[in-house]
């Protein structure tokens, strides 16, 4: 836990994005998502995160969702409410997922989601972590052309 | 192969336990293999111990493919990587 005393500090990967004219990456993220086991429990499995802070919440794409049975509950406040996402429409609700840090030392989190019915047909299927992110855990980013990390208090 | 122990009831979180070890092993490997990037683009594919079991364009036919495999380990044991198409620094050429 550094910097600062209490800091989660996760590393990020700098992905190159092939078929641009100049450099360009990605941010990755490795987390660990909640997923249903078939037998009434759950068991992580690794999804990448890609950064994504145009989008202000986080969204986790319906093949990811489905076919890896991630467990989404639904959010008090949210019923019924269903927003867009580049012309998509979604339901909202919270996933679950495990980050460990430099030092491998696990913290679970609770994102809010967009769980569209459809992903754009020009955009891999990662799951996104939105701005809204950064603003429910007072996290904070750093990014280079080479690496970045994703720090949490 | 047995089902394997879940972290549904533990708290504090658990660092990863031996299964989930492997299977960041097996998405590291498929991120920086020269060969899966270049055979798997734009398919998920379903790895493990540094083999891809089965491709598809959705996760689902990944796991399906790979579970049709004599000796498949079963789809807790699998790591289901999107495959962009370009392998990270630091794996094999």
């Amino acid at each position: 836990m550094t910097p600062g005393s209490g800091t989660s500090v996760y590393a990020l990967t700098a992905y190159p994005v092939h078929g641009l004219p100049t450099p360009a990456h990605r941010y990755l993220l490795r987390a660990w998502w909640a997923c249903d086991n078939g037998a009434g429990g759950s068991y992580r499995r690794a999804s990448d995160l890609v950064i994504s802070t145009g989008d202000t919440l986080s969204v986790i794409p319906p093949q990811i969702r489905f076919d890896m049975d991630l467990l989404v509950t639904a959010e008090a406040g949210w019923a019924g409410t269903r927003l867009g996402w580049r012309g998509i429409l979604c339901r909202v609700g919270r996933a679950r997922l495990t980050l460990h840090d430099d030092s491998g030392h696990p913290r679970d989190f609770s994102p809010l989601v967009l769980l569209p019915n459809r992903m754009p047909p020009d955009l891999p299927p990662f799951i996104h972590l939105g701005a809204q992110f950064l603003d429910e855990f007072a996290a904070r980013l750093e990014i280079t052309p080479a690496a970045g990390r994703l720090l949490v208090p | 192969m047995s089902t394997p122990q879940t972290n549904e009831a533990r708290s504090p979180p658990m660092p990863l336990d031996a299964r989930e070890l492997q299977m960041n092993a097996d998405y590291d490997w498929a991120q920086r293999d020269t060969e899966v990037q270049k055979t798997y683009a734009g398919r998920f594919a379903a790895v493990y111990q540094s083999r891809v079991w089965g491709a598809g364009r959705r996760p689902r036919e990944a796991f399906e493919a790979a579970m049709r495999l004599p000796g498949c380990p079963g789809k807790m044991y699998l790591a289901m990587v999107y495959i962009e198409g370009v392998a990270l620094p630091g794996g094999a050429k």
